[in-house]
């Protein structure tokens, strides 16, 4: 849906995304790091734009670019959607971070505040491949609770996958968002450094 | 740095990291190793960079995809 939360980081901002992005999403999304543990993308850009037009009319479903505030290069998308008004709760995904950046720990932690802070939800939640290891890890490393396996949860290319679910409730995310945080900036003085 | 000493630091580094002692005379790699996410990974670097006095860059650590990369770093 067309939106305008524009959380910002130490490093990172996150901003809704525009039909001018569609190639960056395509090159992204069909990176073959990346393409495995999604869903088909087709590389064409056109066909990118017509998916975005139809997501700028669904409600409950905010997509965003992940943008260094330093120089405005995208490093990576990311999204809420599935938005269920009755529990107040929905889903976080289509995570992608460019090889080589800085952005997974900041851009999470920015998805949740918007999520908390920003749309006002109860609860988030993640649906990870289970054979996608380091997110998986990432989620748990970060604290999110481990909720359920979904056996069969999802079939990318035909093929049927388990996934792994964490849920962060708005009550927990104070206990957890503190080592985001201390993370991301330590981060965050990292980038600032220049080569000598 | 000695090859002994540094791969000390990598021990304590990788114990302290992941709660448990890791074999790192393996021929350890971030994609053999799922926990080593992106966020544990960063607390490597800040490991190290606290254990050795030096500082990383993106770069550097951008770069590094095994045990063996930050022998190699750690060297340089």
């Amino acid at each position: 849906m067309r939106h305008d939360y524009r959380p910002e980081g130490r490093a990172y901002r996150l901003r809704p995304v525009e039909l001018a992005d569609a190639a960056e999403m395509v090159r992204l999304r069909c990176d073959p790091r990346n393409a495995k543990f999604l869903n088909a993308t087709s590389p064409k850009v056109e066909d990118q734009e017509n998916w975005m037009r139809g997501y700028f009319e669904r409600e409950g479903d905010w997509y965003f670019v992940v943008e260094r505030k330093s120089t405005g290069q995208i490093d990576g998308l990311i999204a809420i959607y599935d938005y269920d008004p009755e529990t107040k709760a929905a889903e976080w995904g289509r995570w992608i971070v460019r090889e080589g950046a800085s952005a997974a720990v900041e851009s999470a932690l920015l998805i949740y505040r918007t999520a908390f802070d920003l749309i006002g939800l109860d609860a988030v939640y993640c649906r990870t491949l289970a054979l996608n290891t380091p997110v998986v890890s990432f989620h748990d490393s970060m604290g999110a609770p481990r909720i359920r396996i979904i056996p069969n949860g999802v079939t990318i290319r035909d093929v049927v996958y388990d996934q792994v679910e964490h849920k962060v409730t708005k009550a927990q995310w104070p206990g957890i968002s503190p080592k985001l945080m201390a993370m991301a900036d330590r981060i965050g003085v990292m980038l600032d450094r220049r080569k000598t | 740095m000695t090859t002994d000493e540094s791969d000390q630091i990598l021990k304590d580094v990788f114990a302290g990291v992941f709660g448990r002692p890791i074999d790192i005379s393996a021929p350890l790699t971030r994609e053999a190793f799922g926990e080593w996410d992106s966020l544990k990974h960063m607390e490597i670097m800040f490991a190290l960079e606290a254990a050795t006095g030096r500082e990383f860059l993106e770069d550097q650590i951008a770069e590094i995809k095994s045990v063996d990369d930050i022998r190699a770093m750690l060297r340089s």
